[in-house]
């Protein structure tokens, strides 16, 4: 029998909550870089696909992912 | 149509549903309109007419494709949370639309008749862009604004880490979890794709608000039923009093079938369902609404 849903198992664990924020400066800085980018391009992809996901991909994805390609190609060490 | 305060208008009914509804389900249900089919709008030989009427998709814009989608997803999830989520984003996307020439059909199939309070013109026959210039120079502009600002001043407290922490995240732990885990995102990535569609919303009001001013260079005329340089859009030629004949009429015969199924089968399905821990439903509006 599989346990009842929303009893809180494991399923319904909710992410931890991990040190690091993300600054509001740097959050209006990509904001405007999306006005800019939008005001420019129009695209499709960049209004309806990436849009609501842009400030994720900018302050957090792209840095991770550049930091970790750093790390495992050059051998950097993490600042 | 709306564009920006569909984005707005989530947070600002998040405020409202507190831990009784997921907020991605309210995302999604107030994108669920628009998301297959506005690329096919720009392409129609009428595209008022197809996006909003009938035949066409002009039932992704009425209350029973709501209900539709949201037992659906009951019944695939059992999750109550969604349901209602997808159920309120739907409706108040409907709702919001009634503001433009085009309005929605609220009671489809129980009446065709457009409701409309007719604030701006629906100006998809411009073409993407120019439908973006023709809506940012004209009232629907200033609606999306209202809803930002109704979002900063009374639903800002929905913005903060504490709120994601303390409410948003125990409505709906179990996704929330999964996509943490799925794309290996902590707290500050997770919080930045809830607070992501308002950042969309601002930034697609901002950037088409300055192309309009600058490039595409049109009138800005915040009156009613503005900007004049676009057709008007009247997909029914009934007068107002058979409308609201029409209307009245679809109403009574929507929510008497609404009855029909929450006895016959919803109502099974929504005994069946599950809330998050902690969460205690109310009678009523008290369902979904309220802490």
């Amino acid at each position: 029998m599989s346990p009842e849903p929303g009893a809180g198992g494991g399923r319904d664990r909710p992410p931890a909550p991990n040190e690091g924020t993300v600054s509001l400066a740097a959050q209006l800085a990509a904001v405007a870089l999306l006005i800019a980018l939008g005001y420019f391009f129009k695209s499709i992809f960049l209004n309806w696909l990436v849009g609501p996901l842009f400030v994720l991909f900018v302050l957090v994805v792209i840095p991770r992912s550049a930091h970790w390609a750093r790390v495992r190609f050059f051998g950097t060490a993490p600042r | 149509m709306s564009w920006a305060a569909h984005e707005f208008e989530n947070y600002f009914l998040q405020k409202h549903t507190g831990l009784k509804v997921s907020f991605l389900g309210i995302v999604l249900g107030a994108l669920a309109p628009d998301l297959f089919t506005k690329s096919f709008v720009y392409a129609a030989a009428n595209p008022a007419a197809f996006h909003r009427g009938w035949p066409g998709v002009g039932p992704t814009h009425s209350l029973i494709f709501g209900v539709l989608f949201a037992t659906i997803v009951l019944a695939i999830t059992r999750s109550r949370s969604w349901a209602l989520g997808i159920l309120i984003g739907q409706w108040a996307h409907v709702l919001t639309d009634f503001a433009d020439t085009a309005g929605t059909m609220p009671f489809f199939p129980f009446s065709t008749e457009p409701v409309t309070v007719s604030m701006w013109q629906h100006a998809a026959s411009q073409g993407r862009y120019g439908d973006a210039a023709a809506y940012y120079s004209s009232l629907g502009g200033v609606w999306d604004f209202f809803w930002f600002v109704m979002v900063m001043v009374f639903a800002w407290r929905t913005l903060r880490r504490s709120y994601f922490r303390t409410t948003v995240v125990p409505a709906d732990p179990r996704v929330w979890g999964w996509i943490g885990r799925t794309f290996r995102l902590n707290e500050p990535g997770l919080l930045l794709l809830y607070r992501g569609f308002l950042f969309y919303g601002l930034a697609r009001m901002s950037s088409w608000f300055l192309y309009a001013r600058l490039d595409a260079k049109t009138p800005f005329q915040p009156v009613w039923a503005g900007p004049d340089y676009v057709d008007g859009v009247d997909l029914s030629d009934a007068g107002w009093q058979e409308v609201v004949i029409r209307t009245s009429i679809g109403g009574v015969l929507f929510f008497g079938f609404l009855w029909v199924c929450w006895r016959l089968f919803i109502r099974r399905l929504w005994d069946r369902g599950y809330d998050p821990p902690g969460v205690e439903r109310g009678t009523g509006f008290g369902v979904a609404f309220g802490e």
